[in-house]
């Protein structure tokens, strides 16, 4: 009986959500083409989320002191020796760290096929038909790879798995590519938690010069925070210290691409527009009509927003009500 | 009888040895050095140097330290008849300058240049330790004192063996010494007697002897080596256009970053002839800024490196890399440094060796990309280029299809930056008005390269120069104009030394050109006051200093200078690549500084600038120091308004094609 390959992620032990996604794709491809299922668990302890992994047929392991931390050449040795032992139909990665470090090499190893950010797919005929999102999600791919192939998924494009039942655990021999790695982990930078990357931010709130004054930084924030944004400024706004400079949006602070962007008071230098012009919903409000963001901005308003932002964020805890 | 000389054949001997192996310690690196071809034009090199030194053109620009100096030459170049003396006295019997009027007007000479020096010695004493000019910050104080020591010795111990032997009554040049009189009559007040005049006389001259020798064992480990250095090297100064710098050297490629493989012979004389003066340090932008740059500091690291007090790499080791990337090129440095040193392109030469090894900033990097991806800074697609020219009433030629007399280079800021658009369209305006045959490349252009150039990626100037080169070779023109100075120096200055001539004119000058001809009718001001910011790249790199002033004038507006102006202006802080860097580690940023300059004027309501870059940088230190009430920023195009009464005349080429 064929399979289809499928790699566990942990991070520090616990299984990665991604895991649960790469198991519903797996799980398609398998109906699809009467396959099973196998989960492969790196590192002694991975296979101990075997219980929460039911949607896999089988869990299979490889021991291995190298395999105890992500080392991509470890990790990739691994699985090409999976592959060798198991000869799936497709193997299954996530387009995470893993999944770039990896599946095109070991595309190129096995002389495989990749089919890469893939959010959806048809599996007929002994082929994959994939979508896959490129130019940064600006435009939709289709194309097609005969089996056996690898396919990498695009986070959140699968829903995650939910099976409970305990799916039985192979191990396999540790190959011995394992022994002579040239690729070793020096060491591990872990990110200082206090610190806030507002260019992951959902949501931001900036606030530009328009704000007048420092007690006024504090109306602003408590908006953010009813909206469940981070709170950002321009330029003027961290030259005066109000706000730190990692909370600066523009061409010297950051470059962000939040879903919602609500620019309070912000005139719109050039230089600001180049740190945020590409976010997907700008609101701006400013007292000056003539003032550039409103070029940029999907929707606009002339109003002070020192009058505004009390006031909506009043109407938003009351939600929605007047 | 030879005897008797042979403690002076010794001494003087042994003291000359030592001057000469210090010295041949000193120019030992320079053999390792790179190359550098400073032999031609013997008689411009010569005539700088007498500028330099007999007109001290550079030093009296700091009138106390120039005057200064200038009496402390004077000085040496007397006295040095009174060390002939010593030396002649100390190595042989028969030797006198009696027959040339040693004994007579010489005597004079020497005794009031006495006076001369010492009070020199006296003002830089009051000047280091009283007044404490700033720009000494970083020197060595030490080395000044040491130095004022021996002069003073020099000086002291000579007027002292004058007065001991006239009143030991063996002096023959009594008569002719004032100074010396007055002070051998005080030691007779003081009971010394003819004897001890006699045998004191005797000391003194041997004190004057070891003053002197001393002090030349001292020179090649001091600063005052420039004094056997800063002719040599203002006479092996640069003579290539200003705005042009050496190429790289072929070396770097492979990535070697060594010292001697980044400067030439020239950069190790240029820095064992600072003297630390530190006028440069005082005129920099970026030590202004709080940055970690002093031009001054610079070279005396880069002196150290290479006489080994300071190990290790040169580049981002004995000189940060911060260090490096703080420089805005203004080359304020230069102009203002008395010996000639040419701090700006050692530093682009160090820059390069970072870009080699991809030592560069994010926001650079990005700026870099950009370039490289569209021909822009801002990463804007190349055919939203003329997109600024999309709202005038008329239509500007593409001078890659037609023949036009002025190719307009228009450049990226003055094309992409809204701030700087507006008086785009307003020269774009004034230049159609006087029937002014132009046109411009359209998506055609890319950046000039200039800022690329000197942020030290050669490889990506190259290909941007390249570019426009070829653009510019399918088009018929007379003569091109620039927007940007940047652009002006790149066009100017940079492209010939690939084998590309134009002749290239800033806009200031074509518009200035246009209202003298009468072709362009103005309606004047009534008279309100403005200031003028000269950009580094028309002024101090293009020379462009009164074209801008005489539009001003025929505008209608009195013009308020500000302190620093023409060669001393304060650049903005965006050149050589800065506009791409990040400024949040600045104590306080150059345009602020400059603003507040021009607020300290108190009459001055607009701030004139003629650079785009400019435009953007002080527009943004207006807006952060809330100033907009106070002053604003205009284009010098913004200051022509155009008289209703223009005769429309037949587009003509300036001049015959």
């Amino acid at each position: 009986m064929t399979s289809v390959l499928t790699l566990i992620e942990t991070n520090g032990g616990g299984v990665q959500s991604l895991t649960y996604e790469l198991l519903t794709a797996a799980r398609q491809i398998a109906e699809a083409t009467g396959a099973s299922v196998e989960a492969l668990a790196l590192g002694s302890t991975a296979a101990n989320a075997a219980p929460t992994l039911g949607a896999a047929d089988a869990v299979l392991t490889i021991a291995h002191p190298a395999l105890e931390t992500y080392v991509p050449e470890a990790y990739l040795v691994a699985l090409e020796a999976a592959v060798a032992a198991r000869n799936p139909l497709a193997v299954v990665l996530a387009y995470d760290t893993i999944g770039l470090d990896l599946a095109s090499s070991l595309a190129n190893r096995l002389d495989r096929p990749l089919l890469a950010y893939v959010t959806r797919m048809k599996v007929a005929d002994g082929a994959i038909e994939a979508e896959s999102l490129v130019y940064g999600g600006k435009l939709l791919a289709v194309s097609n790879a005969a089996l056996p192939t690898i396919v990498v998924v695009a986070p959140g494009a699968f829903a995650e798995s939910t099976a409970t039942r305990t799916p039985p655990v192979t191990a396999l021999p540790a190959p011995i590519g394992l022994d002579s790695l040239r690729m070793r982990l020096v060491g591990e930078t872990v990110p200082d938690p206090n610190a806030v990357d507002i260019a992951q931010a959902d949501k931001i709130v900036c606030v530009g010069r328009g704000v007048k004054d420092k007690d006024n930084i504090e109306a602003a924030r408590e908006l953010a925070a009813t909206l469940g944004a981070e709170l950002a400024g321009s330029r003027p706004i961290i030259d005066n210290g109000w706000l730190p400079k990692e909370r600066q949006v523009g061409k010297s602070g950051r470059k962000v691409k939040p879903r919602l962007y609500l620019a309070l008071g912000v005139s719109g230098a050039p230089e600001h527009l180049e740190g945020m012009s590409g976010a997907e919903l700008i609101v701006a409000v400013n007292t000056d009509s003539e003032a550039p963001i409103f070029e940029t901005a999907h929707i606009g308003a002339t109003c002070d927003i020192l009058n505004l932002i009390p006031a909506l964020n009043k109407r938003l805890k009351s939600g929605g009500a007047a | 009888m030879i005897a008797s000389f042979l403690p002076g054949w010794l001494l003087i001997g042994t003291a000359f040895a030592i001057f000469l192996w210090r010295g041949a310690r000193l120019l030992k690196p320079l053999r390792a050095a790179l190359p550098a071809s400073r032999f031609d034009q013997p008689g411009l090199r010569l005539k700088g140097v007498l500028r330099a030194i007999g007109l001290h053109e550079r030093l009296l620009k700091v009138r106390y330290s120039g005057i200064l100096h200038a009496m402390m030459l004077a000085g040496f170049v007397v006295l040095s008849t009174a060390i002939l003396q010593a030396f002649g006295a100390a190595l042989s019997s028969g030797f006198t300058l009696a027959p040339i009027g040693g004994d007579s007007w010489i005597a004079l000479l020497q005794d009031i240049f006495a006076l001369v020096v010492s009070a020199a010695v006296a003002m830089a004493i009051w000047q280091r330790f009283v007044v404490r000019p700033a720009r000494f910050a970083g020197s060595s104080a030490t080395d000044a004192t040491v130095i004022y020591g021996f002069i003073a010795a020099i000086v002291v111990s000579m007027l002292l063996q004058a007065a001991f032997e006239i009143d030991a009554g063996s002096s023959a040049s009594a008569s002719w010494r004032p100074v010396s009189r007055l002070i051998a009559a005080a030691l007779t007040g003081l009971g010394v007697s003819v004897v001890a005049a006699a045998a004191s006389a005797h000391v003194t001259f041997w004190a004057h002897i070891c003053a002197i020798l001393g002090f030349l064992v001292y020179i090649p480990g001091s600063k005052h080596r420039h004094m056997f250095l800063a002719a040599p090297n203002i006479y092996f100064r640069s003579l290539k256009p200003k705005g042009q710098l050496p190429p790289a050297p072929p070396k770097l490629r492979q990535g070697a970053a060594a010292a001697e493989s980044l400067l030439s012979w020239k950069d190790l004389l240029d820095v064992y002839s600072c003297t630390e003066c530190g006028r440069c340090q005082a005129a920099c932008p970026a030590y202004a800024a709080g940055l970690p740059l002093s031009p001054k500091q610079l070279m005396m690291t880069l002196r150290d490196h290479a006489l080994g007090s300071q190990t290790g790499p040169l580049v981002g080791g004995a000189v940060s890399e911060e260090t490096l990337w703080a420089c805005t090129t203004c080359r304020a440095c230069m102009d203002v440094c008395p010996v000639h040193i040419e701090h700006v392109p050692k530093i682009v030469a160090m820059r390069r060796s970072l870009v080699d090894e991809g030592k560069i900033a994010p926001m650079l990097q990005d700026a870099l990309s950009s370039l490289q991806r569209t021909g822009n800074a801002m990463g804007v697609a190349p055919k939203m280029r003329a997109r600024w020219a999309r709202d005038l009433p008329f239509k500007i030629k593409d001078a890659r299809k037609e023949p036009v007399d002025i190719l307009w280079f228009v450049g990226d800021f003055a094309s992409y930056d809204q701030r700087a658009q507006a008086a785009t369209r307003k020269v774009a305006t004034l230049l159609h008005t006087a029937g002014v045959d132009f046109g411009i490349l359209y998506e055609g252009e890319q950046n000039s390269g200039n800022d690329v150039r000197r942020v030290g990626e050669d490889g990506l100037f190259e290909m941007l120069a390249q570019h426009n080169i070829d653009a510019l070779a399918g088009c018929q023109f007379n003569r091109i104009m620039t927007t940007d100075p940047h652009s002006l120096n790149a066009l100017a200055q940079e492209y010939p030394a690939l084998g590309a001539n134009y002749e290239v004119a800033h806009y200031s000058q074509v518009l200035l050109e246009l209202i003298d001809s009468g072709r362009l009718a103005v309606k004047p001001n009534s008279g309100e006051v403005v200031t003028y910011h000269d950009p580094c790249y028309l002024g101090r790199y293009s020379g462009g200093f009164d074209a801008p002033r005489k539009l001003i004038d025929r505008a209608g507006y009195t013009l308020r200078e500000m302190g620093r102006c023409r060669e001393n202006s304060f650049c903005c802080g965006a050149g050589g690549g800065r506009i791409w860097a990040d400024d949040s580690q600045m104590t306080e940023r150059p345009s602020e500084n400059r603003i507040r300059e021009a607020l300290a004027l108190n009459d001055a309501k607009h701030f004139v600038v003629a650079c785009p870059k400019d435009t953007v940088m002080y527009t943004a230190a207006i807006q952060a120091l809330g100033v907009e009430d106070r002053l604003d920023v205009l284009d010098l195009a913004d200051l022509i308004v155009i008289a209703e009464d223009v005769p429309k005349s037949a587009p003509a080429a300036l001049r015959a094609p």
